[in-house]
């Protein structure tokens, strides 16, 4: 379950966090688009990683708050109330219900095959 | 994990470590490039399971990802990364191989200027090659390279030559293989 922003006095629908970078504003463009005159353009920026949601100002004009504050970038928390530009959002992140997996994921491949596993490359002592 | 943007043309890499990277030539950016090609948010990135997405904010010149004009994309190590005409190359935290003969990237201009230079200088490959034999109870130190790769060391561009280790593998070609073993199955 992705996080998600629940509008609070709007009649706009809730906004899943869905995707790992959203761009937020009043630009066709945008992944999220809000339409009301206190939204820039393009306003401000969502990133989901780790399990944490960092917002990141985009120089609006009318700034975003995160319960009450006007903040540049914050990491968002859950139950925080969300102001971007002067549309509101309750901030609803999941809940962690299990054990974090285990640390001895695979590792990623790398670009190549390694050199043991490859019977065709010969090494030449030079 | 840490993983970092390999700057390829001039300008400082770009680390991307925190949860989100913005990058552009606003002061309060987290990468600022001051090139007047670049927007002033111009693009932001966060990391993925080891992969970066990056999204493009409406900048004029835009990102592609080896050489593909993107809006929203995703780097996978080794990808390449333009920001209007800055071009960067992804690495994870882990080294990795490459290889000239895949030609990627920076090693892919090495690759003629290596074999052209490497044939250009036959005396200093037979005085490499004169180096006294070493005897097996000696061991190798890491510093002490083979001459032919000294010589590729050489050749490389200095931010490459800095961070790899090389090894010089000679692949032969099909029809220059063994036989087929005969005891195989008929």
């Amino acid at each position: 379950m992705s996080a998600r922003l629940t509008p609070i006095n709007s009649n706009i629908g809730p906004v899943d966090l869905h995707r790992p970078v959203l761009l937020v504003g009043r630009h066709p463009e945008c992944d999220v688009r809000l339409e009301y005159p206190s939204i820039s353009r393009r306003h401000c920026c969502l990133a989901t990683a780790y399990d944490r949601v960092t917002l990141r100002d985009l120089g609006s004009r009318n700034g975003v708050r995160v319960n009450g504050l006007r903040v540049e970038e914050t990491v968002l928390r859950q139950g925080d109330e969300l102001a971007i530009g002067a549309i509101l959002f309750r901030v609803e992140l999941p809940q962690p219900v299990a054990p974090p997996p285990s640390p001895a994921a695979a590792p990623s491949p790398g670009l190549l095959p390694s050199l043991d596993e490859d019977d065709d490359l010969i090494p030449i002592d030079l | 994990m840490s993983s970092r943007l390999v700057a390829l043309d001039e300008g400082p890499d770009i680390p991307l470590d925190g949860s989100m990277v913005v990058v552009g030539r606003h002061p309060q950016c987290d990468a600022r490039l001051d090139s007047l090609r670049v927007s002033r948010h111009h693009c932001c990135m966060t990391n993925d399971n080891g992969e970066v997405v990056v999204r493009d904010l409406g900048s004029t010149n835009g990102i592609r990802i080896n050489g593909q004009r993107v809006e929203i994309g995703r780097l996978r190590p080794g990808d390449e990364l333009s920001i209007a005409h800055i071009r960067y190359r992804l690495e994870s935290g882990q080294g990795h191989d490459a290889t000239l003969a895949e030609g990627n990237g920076v090693l892919a201009a090495v690759r003629s200027s290596a074999a052209a230079a490497l044939l250009a200088r036959p005396a200093a490959a037979s005085k490499a090659a004169a180096v006294e034999p070493r005897p097996l109870s000696v061991p190798l130190e890491e510093s002490l390279e083979k001459p032919l790769a000294a010589m590729m060391r050489e050749i490389l561009p200095p931010n490459v030559a800095d961070k790899c280790r090389i090894q010089i593998i000679v692949q032969m070609n099909e029809d220059d293989q063994a036989p087929a073993n005969p005891e195989g199955d008929h």
